[in-house]
């Protein structure tokens, strides 16, 4: 027998497997098709939960954007009265800032005033002015007075003579300018020596013209004050003279106020009438 | 009930006519499943799983080709599957047993292949049920069952010798026709 005979014999012959299958057997496929478990019915349980779960998540989105709808509501409101009265704040922030340039102007103008070497036209560099503005004053421990101002000099004033030491590079024009300043400030030392040092710059002395007043006489005394006596610091009592103008003129350049000893360690000051003949 | 009311009744999940489906096709169901699986219990198993799956997937079903070659070949597939997973296609042939003739037993197998059938190992019975029967190639079968071509043939060239010899031996022909 060939193998396409066995064959044939064996395909004429396939009915004979074929048997109806039972009612036992459609129910058992109905069950199976009726439960849940059924891929049908799992997918269309997927579907419809699903569904429920996006329908779920939609109310829950409105609710929150409600809330948060409600929340922004007073601060909408604040935005809308700032917003309805801006030009006052802007008004207020105008006329502030105005005012300060006023300020500066004035300040400027002063300056030009004085210093006619910087009005406008000129290319020269802005202000030293600013800078000559004492700050605070205070007394060293040795009696001296310092008056500090902005870092650019600092004072010293000494009992005759006041001391101006420039910080940093003066150019010049700076370094004249200081000098008048400080000469004009100190225009009532009478009989003070005014020196004004910076670095790079020739070092300035003048001495302010004593007082003269055509007779006048001049009486000194002194007095002993007894002030705050310490028996325990047994400090010497400070005398302290006084210049009695009378009705008659004197040279007051004849007079000489001379320490007795250096006047940085002395406690005693007196003064002496000198004749010149 | 025409072909295409029986298909859009089982797409609308109607219940009478997916019972209509399963009396129309049910007995060729069943006979492929006896052919390919040994016993009876697992031959009406495979044909309930058959027609679960095609009431499910009747989705899938494209209008290419008939409906019934469309169930018949669910039914191949689900019988494959399960076998498949329990049989050992490499070790089953024995040598030994094609060439030493069987001895028939006392009852007369005429035309009775599903006993002549049975007679073979569940390896070669099933490629042989492939081949011969259904009409696949062996590149076919060594692809749905995960086998080689070499093993398919081989297969095959054992179930038609083993046949040959136990029921198509001419002297043993004559003897069986009684």
């Amino acid at each position: 027998m060939s193998d396409k005979e066995l064959y044939t014999y064996f395909k004429d012959r396939r009915a004979s497997f074929e048997e109806t299958p039972g009612d036992f057997l459609w129910e058992k496929i109905e069950q199976r098709l009726n439960s849940p478990d059924t891929p049908s019915n799992k997918s269309s349980n997927v579907f419809f939960s699903g569904l429920v779960l996006l329908a779920i998540l939609a109310i829950g989105f409105v609710l929150l954007s409600q809330v948060r709808n409600d929340d922004d509501a007073p601060v909408s409101k604040e935005k809308k009265s700032h917003e309805t009265i801006p030009y006052k704040e802007i008004k207020t922030n105008n006329t502030i800032i105005i005012s300060k340039d006023t300020l500066q102007k004035t300040r400027k103008e002063k300056f030009q005033s004085k210093n006619p070497a910087s009005k406008a036209g000129t290319d020269k560099p802005e202000t030293p002015y600013l800078k000559f503005q004492p700050i605070a004053n205070n007394t060293d421990s040795l009696n001296t007075t310092v008056v500090k101002s902005k870092p650019d000099y600092k004072t010293q004033i000494m009992p005759g003579r006041i001391i101006v030491t420039g910080k940093g590079k003066f150019t010049k024009e700076e370094f004249e300018y200081l000098i008048k300043e400080i000469t004009e400030f100190h225009k009532e030392a009478y009989g003070s020596l005014i020196i004004v040092k910076a670095p790079g710059q020739k070092t300035f002395r003048q001495k302010i013209p004593e007082l003269s007043q055509p007779n006048s006489g001049i009486k000194t005394s002194t007095k002993k004050i007894v002030g705050n006596e310490n028996k325990k610091t047994n400090s010497e009592p400070v005398y302290i003279s006084f210049l009695q103008v009378k009705d008659t003129a004197t040279d007051y350049n004849q007079l000489k106020l001379t320490p007795l000893k250096d006047s940085i360690h002395s406690d005693t000051l007196q003064i002496q009438n000198r004749v010149i003949p | 009930m025409t072909e295409q009311e029986i298909i859009a009744g089982c797409r609308d999940r109607d219940r009478r006519t997916q019972h209509l489906t399963y009396k129309k096709y049910g007995a060729k169901v069943l006979g492929i499943c006896k052919r390919y699986m040994k016993d009876r219990e697992r031959a009406e198993e495979m044909t309930m799983n058959t027609f679960l799956l095609v009431f499910q997937k009747i989705d899938l079903y494209k209008d290419e080709g008939s409906f019934e070659g469309w169930i018949l070949r669910i039914a191949v597939n689900c019988c494959l599957m399960e076998l498949r997973k329990k049989t050992n296609f490499i070790n089953e042939i024995d040598p030994d047993e094609i060439q030493l003739p069987t001895a028939p037993p006392d009852y007369l197998f005429k035309d009775d292949i599903e006993k002549m059938l049975n007679t073979l190992p569940e390896g070669a019975r099933i490629v042989f049920n492939l081949y011969a029967i259904e009409g696949y190639r062996h590149a076919e079968i060594a692809e749905r069952l995960g086998i080689s071509e070499g093993t398919s043939k081989s297969q095959l060239n054992y179930a038609k010798e083993k046949l040959k010899k136990t029921f198509f031996n001419t002297s043993d022909l004559k003897n069986r026709k009684l």
